[in-house]
């Protein structure tokens, strides 16, 4: 019966809407003209390159505090080492999203940040003192969360550095703790040498909007980094693929309660990456524009808007639980269903509406695939 | 054979079209006809994944009954097969397919699951002696059948075997294949990969594999597998092959040819279906075991496989069994199957029933 009704409408509103569909001759236009070098080079000069300076300086910094730490374990230098551990943590939600080119030669993501960290590998490894960090096997034993669980992972900050004082495996823990963190600084500091040396004029050299273009690579892994927020900051926790159960120890920085910030450091920079915007808040070209240069809608809207609308409802949504993501998922489970929900809202946008208006094919794959 | 699919709508459509050139609907979901198969017979069809882990659960679930001759189980063997570890099956295309069961049960499960292979294995250690309250070993029913059962009279073949058909097969497709996160709209329905179509239809294709069924099913009623099989034996009340299969051939149809509302509606109708299935195999079995309820080994045994199903149960989001309500009924169930009584039986078969609105049905289950 509601199909009837839209007929009737359709046919009062027929030569009326003759006009209405200038949006879809979009679809045909992929926007050849469009600027694509200045976007490119926006991205590459005042988002990406700078990003991945601040994050080999802050990983770098990281890498100092946990020396001095090591040498003379206190709650002065702890708190420190506490403090360069979260800004290198946060710096890198900023960057998550670039795992092409160097970044996935690093393979960033999986050396990075695999959460839950394996908290039992890591105190085999610790107790034993010998150990691979290449391995496979010890994804899940280094990297950022593991560093959250070498710095927080008892109940009190006397307990944590008892673990590095008086404790018999504490020169091993010592360590151990040092060895991650240095992998974790060189690696940044590869990812932004090699952006520098050479992958930034091969980036914004980069033609057309192909499989392994530069903008096929920026709208790939965008859309990867969303999938991995809604699954892995939020579903995965919040008992999406256990039937309602929730999985509080799953959430991202579990130690040290930090998910919400981080998750919403991430939020915001998928955000800017879409504007094109560096962190000093200045709006450059970006994907909006791309966008809007192909006069791409959604519905009455200009696409551009409808996707930048949808990434504020999410961090809005995100700012409203107000709690740690492993503690929220069962104080106040609603908020986190509702932040889900938005961020599934803007997968639909960003992954089937923005790639099919600037001819870009998704390519890359869910890991949870069959 | 085809049978031409027609909206109500359609010659309203017709009437309208020369208007309906106007609209800018882009998917044009308003007025889509297109052909039906009456089997599942479509291009590019592969599930050959689910078709793995169903020959898997098979050869699991043959291991653990070898425990009924007397032999005695080894739960590393069964957690070589629940993981794919160590080349563990007889088929040796499986040991090399890339498909496991344990990564695809659902999460909150895979250690439970785990403890029941250690159960079974130490249930085992009985080597053939006869079971009885409060000793593990085998029941034998009044023809002659027999079965291991731990010191609970707990048959845990049936109980892995069902419960698996539960944590894996119908969780992967009620809160995977057939929902948004895999056939939404943000998932490709444009790109055909050769022989698997595009992204869409291969995750409704690989819903369709974990029911188990033929493609000419419900027709054709040799080789079911797991669910298909159940869904036949629940048939004449439920009429479950029927509902399942057209909306599973009705949603792909759907898929292939962009109509959305339609995918969804299949979509909904599977994932109710469905889980009316999983509550009339429990209902079923636990009239089983109320009709044998004499015969402690097949009271045990039905029981047991009660058990499974209604564990499955809990692996869907939007459950009609409330956790409550499972406990309720695991907990007229007991956990010593010795103790069980029927009017324990009754009140589990009535709380289901209540639940899942089978009261007319349930004694026909």
């Amino acid at each position: 019966m509601k199909k009837v009704r839209i007929y009737v409408l359709a046919m009062l509103a027929g030569i009326a809407s003759l006009t209405g569909c200038g949006s879809d001759n979009g679809d045909d236009n992929t926007g050849s003209d469009f600027d694509r070098k200045a976007m490119l080079t926006n991205y590459a000069d005042n988002l990406i390159v700078p990003g991945y300076q601040r994050f080999a300086e802050t990983t770098t910094e990281l890498k100092t505090a946990v020396e001095a730490f090591a040498a003379s374990p206190s709650e002065a230098m702890l708190a420190t080492a506490r403090q360069k551990y979260q800004q290198a943590y946060l710096t890198w939600q900023e960057l998550s999203m670039y795992e092409f080119g160097p970044a996935d030669e690093q393979m960033l993501r999986s050396n990075l940040n695999v959460y839950p960290t394996n908290a039992t590998q890591i105190e085999s490894n610790v107790s034993s003192g010998t150990y691979d960090l290449q391995a496979s096997a010890n994804l899940a034993a280094k990297g950022l969360p593991a560093l959250d669980y070498l710095l927080y992972g008892q109940a009190t900050q006397a307990e944590v550095i008892a673990q590095y004082t008086t404790a018999t495996t504490a020169a091993n823990r010592k360590k151990y703790l040092q060895d991650i963190t240095n992998l974790v600084a060189q690696q940044a500091q590869s990812t932004y040498d090699a952006w520098t040396q050479n992958y930034s004029t091969t980036f914004k050299q980069s033609e057309g909007t192909a499989v392994g273009s530069a903008i096929g690579n920026l709208v790939n892994q965008l859309n990867s980094d969303i999938d991995i927020t809604k699954r892995y900051k939020v579903g995965i926790p919040a008992g999406k693929f256990t039937a309602g159960t929730a999985r509080p120890t799953e959430a991202e920085a579990y130690y040290s309660h930090t998910s919400l910030e981080l998750l919403l450091q991430n939020l915001r920079a998928e955000k800017a990456l879409f504007l094109g915007m560096s962190a000093d808040n200045i709006n450059g070209i970006g994907l909006d524009d791309y966008l809007n240069h192909v006069n791409a809608k959604k519905d009455a809207m200009l696409l551009s808007d409808a996707i930048e609308q949808q990434f504020n409802l999410a961090i809005a949504a995100a700012e409203a639980i107000n709690a740690p993501i492993d503690q929220a998922v069962t104080t106040n489970q609603a908020a986190v269903n509702k932040l889900y929900d938005e961020l599934q809202k803007l997968i639909v946008l960003t992954k089937t509406d923005m790639p099919s208006k600037l001819g870009v094919t998704i390519s890359y794959t869910d890991n949870d695939g069959d | 054979m085809l049978n031409f699919f027609k909206y109500r709508t359609f010659a309203l459509a017709a009437v309208a079209a020369s208007v309906m050139l106007t609209s800018c609907s882009e998917d044009g979901d308003d007025n889509i006809s297109y052909n039906v198969p009456t089997t599942y017979n479509f291009q590019n069809v592969n599930y050959s994944g689910q078709t793995a882990r169903i020959a898997m659960l098979g050869e699991l679930d043959a291991y653990i009954k070898r425990g009924h001759t007397g032999e005695v189980l080894d739960a590393q063997v069964m957690r070589n097969m629940y993981a794919n570890a160590n080349a563990p099956f007889a088929d040796a295309s499986l040991n090399t397919s890339g498909k496991q069961l344990k990564d695809k049960t659902i999460a909150t499960a895979q250690t439970t699951f785990e403890g029941f292979f250690d159960a079974v294995a130490t249930a085992s250690q009985s080597a053939g002696a006869v079971a009885s309250n409060g000793t593990a070993g085998i029941l034998t029913t009044a023809d002659n059948k027999k079965y291991l059962v731990d010191a609970n009279g707990v048959e845990y073949a049936q109980v892995i075997a069902k419960g698996l058909m539960g944590a894996v097969f119908y969780n992967q497709a009620v809160e995977g294949y057939l929902t948004d996160l895999k056939i939404g709209p943000a998932v490709d329905n444009t790109t055909v990969t050769p022989g698997e179509g595009t992204k869409m239809e291969h995750h409704w294709d690989e819903a369709f594999g974990y029911f188990g069924a033929p493609i000419d099913f419900p027709a054709n009623t040799t080789n079911l597998k797991f669910w298909a099989n159940y869904s036949n034996q629940v048939n004449p009340a439920l009429n479950s092959n029927k509902t399942m299969m057209d909306a599973f051939i009705k949603g792909r149809a759907a898929i292939s040819a962009k109509d959305m509302a339609g995918k969804d509606a299949a979509a909904a109708t599977l994932r109710n279906e469905w889980e009316r299935l999983v509550a009339a195999s429990a209902i079923h079995e636990l009239n089983a075991a109320k009709t044998n309820i004499a015969d402690q080994a097949k009271k045990s045994h039905y029981l047991s496989e009660a058990m499974g199903f209604i564990m499955g149960l809990q692996y869907k989001t939007d459950r009609k069994l409330n956790n409550t309500q499972y406990e309720q009924v695991m907990a007229k169930i007991g956990t010593n199957l010795y103790n069980t009584t029927s009017t324990d039986i009754v009140a589990a078969i009535d709380i289901l029933s209540a639940a899942y609105n089978m009261d007319a049905i349930k004694g026909q289950l």
